[in-house]
């Protein structure tokens, strides 16, 4: 199969939507896409064994904290049996597999609820946190750092450069407590904690996304910086293309393949600081029901949240190497 | 004397608040050092209820909190738990970053290509997460809170020191002390460590904000030294139901903490600028 290779998106947009081009294109994809999705199963089945044997290294005994302090030897005996915690640990990762497979993650000691109830429970509000605070990061962010590319020198650009440091050195629990601090308590527009409204949404949103907003305008300047200086650039000016079109076609579609990587390494690192900011805010999140259950070591809880952690991550991961495709035909992974 | 040349070095450019910077970092090692002699253990961790939520006065500078602990006191003997718990975390990284990293890059098989993939996997993983899941093995304290961040920071050192070790093992200098019959670990050592020396400092004092800024975030979580240590997280995490009626609770150690961190990331900043001029401010 021919594969697209050496052409430049800008040298002709609508090269990808030419008939032709976009079978091929859409046939390359379709078999990367294919691969990683074989490979998938493989990297969950990795992710699961490092989960499982991590939760085996936590010292102290299960079968008794799941007895409980006044329980005999006899019932933690019966315990240890019933959980198959007496068996090989090879036999137990089995047993964890199958009923992993059929979507059993065990059940919380303290609760007695099952962890995947608690998971559906608190992970659509892990995620609609770390989605609003992404888009805060990227909705202000970007054209932020696409303005100061196109002003370089100018204010935007110096306040770019410098704030950036104070992102990466603001500890979120403060910040979030900050905000909480001038806009619930003092001016009263926002409710402090809890979730419920979009109004609910804001704070921690912001908590989440703020840190990044300079981190993220940095990456695009320097990368909008790059591109504008190529001669495609030059030559689609010099083809009567106005500004806006040069810069929102063709410098910035080649400068955010660098800020789609980011994009997927910086939503991780989201997910994870989410433990914090839901503490801060009381959201009733993932990160928080996992934190509590580390506190009274409830085993189960502790490897189903990882685990969802994990396989998130994995998630991002493939998906930000699809948008690659989308976004630059010439990434053919052959 | 090198650091009174990168003082001199941030007066001469006009680098007024990298100096600031510096001097906050200096105040903060000597607090660090020095917390014994300022303020007994007993006065930072002792509960008094009749002096609760004070604010800040003569007698206690900055206040006390809602056990009646001056915060000052607090804050200096916190500032030690940070050094050492950021120091030892950091020399951990660096430690097995630099070697796995150097042997990663100076052996390329089948073996060290697959340690990389591994470390690019780690890498993925949001750091914080990492750190939670080591703290869950370990249990909470303060060394296994050093362990949890300086575990988590290798997978990063590990290819930010491969890459200066792939470049310069392929320099003359490194073929020529081969061709004269230097050991394999002798080059690496001998030869193309000490070519690194200053990206090892510089991301020494990098690691430090980061290490604290993820030691002060597990320990607000409870994943920290236990109370009553004097923790700057874990004292925010306690005073927090105080902000409204008494903010200078969270203030205080809040913006030290926050003041610390800015501060190393500002000279780390500036330690790249004075050891290679040619990277100055690049963008």
């Amino acid at each position: 199969m021919a594969e697209p290779k050496f052409v430049r998106v800008s040298d002709d947009f609508g090269w990808a939507l030419a008939p032709d081009n976009l079978a091929r294109a859409t046939a390359v994809m379709g078999t990367y896409i294919l691969r990683r999705l074989v490979t998938l199963p493989l990297m969950l089945l990795g992710v699961s064994i490092a989960v499982f044997l991590v939760l085996h290294m936590i010292p102290g005994d299960p079968a008794r904290m799941a007895a409980g302090p006044d329980a005999t030897e006899r019932d933690v005996q019966q315990i240890r049996i019933n959980y198959g915690l007496d068996r090989p640990l090879t036999e137990q990762y089995g047993i964890y597999l199958k009923k992993l497979v059929q979507g059993d993650l065990g059940e919380s000691f303290q609760t007695l609820a099952p962890v995947t109830e608690g998971i559906a429970r608190t992970f659509p509000a892990t995620l609609e946190l770390t989605i609003a605070g992404m888009l805060i990061a990227m909705v202000l962010g970007v054209p932020l750092g696409i303005y100061s590319a196109l002003h370089p020198r100018g204010a935007a650009d110096r306040l770019v450069t410098s704030v950036a440091v104070l992102g990466i050195s603001m500890p979120g629990f403060f910040l979030g407590l900050l905000l909480m601090l001038v806009f619930a308590s003092w001016l009263g527009w926002v409710p402090p904690t809890g979730r419920g409204t979009w109004r609910h949404l804001i704070l921690p949103a912001l908590t989440l996304g703020l840190p990044y907003v300079a981190a993220f305008a940095r990456l695009t300047r320097s990368n909008m910086l790059d591109v504008l200086s190529e001669d495609f650039i030059r030559t689609a000016r010099a083809k009567g293309l106005s500004w806006p079109k040069v810069t929102s076609r063709h410098a910035m579609r080649n400068a955010s393949i660098p800020i789609v990587t980011v994009l997927g390494l910086d939503f991780g690192r989201l997910l994870g600081g989410a433990a914090i900011v839901e503490t801060v805010f009381a959201w009733p999140g993932m990160g928080r029901y996992m934190v509590d259950a580390i506190m009274i070591r409830d085993i189960y809880v502790i490897q189903g949240t990882i685990l969802v952690f994990a396989v998130s991550v994995v998630a991002i991961n493939l998906a930000v190497d699809v948008i690659y495709g989308i976004i630059d035909p010439r990434i053919t992974y052959s | 004397m090198k650091t009174i040349g990168f003082l001199w070095y941030l007066l001469r450019r006009k680098n007024y608040i990298t100096l600031v910077a510096a001097f906050v970092t200096i105040t903060f090692v000597l607090a660090a050092v020095c917390a014994p002699l300022l303020y007994d253990w007993d006065t930072a961790t002792r509960v008094s209820l009749s002096s609760a939520l004070l604010s800040p006065s003569t007698i206690h500078p900055l206040g006390t909190d809602e056990l009646g602990r001056d915060l000052l006191a607090r804050i200096v003997w916190g500032a030690r738990i940070t050094l050492v718990v950021a120091l030892v975390s950091v020399t951990i990284a660096m430690v097995l970053g630099i070697l796995i990293g150097s042997l990663c890059g100076y052996y390329e098989n089948w073996f060290t290509g697959g340690v990389m993939r591994f470390m690019d996997f780690m890498i993925a993983f949001p750091r914080t997460l990492l750190a939670i899941i080591v703290v869950t093995v370990l249990g909470s304290g303060v060394l296994s809170l050093t362990l949890a961040i300086g575990i988590s920071t290798i997978p990063a050192n590990v290819r930010l020191f491969r890459g200066p070790v792939l470049a310069l093992k392929r320099r003359q200098f490194t073929v020529a002390a081969k061709a004269l019959g230097a050991r394999d670990l002798s080059v690496l050592f001998s030869h193309i460590l000490p070519n690194m020396m200053s990206l090892v400092i510089i991301q020494g004092t990098l690691s430090l904000a980061e290490a604290i800024l993820i030691g002060s975030g597990l320990s607000f979580l409870g994943l920290g030294p236990q109370p009553p240590t004097p923790e700057w997280g874990a004292m925010i995490a306690a005073s927090r139901s105080h902000i409204t009626s008494h903010p200078h609770v969270i203030f205080a150690p809040g913006i030290t903490l926050f003041a610390v961190i800015l501060a190393f990331n500002l000279v780390g900043d500036a330690l790249r600028d004075y050891v290679d001029p040619r990277s100055r401010k690049a963008i």
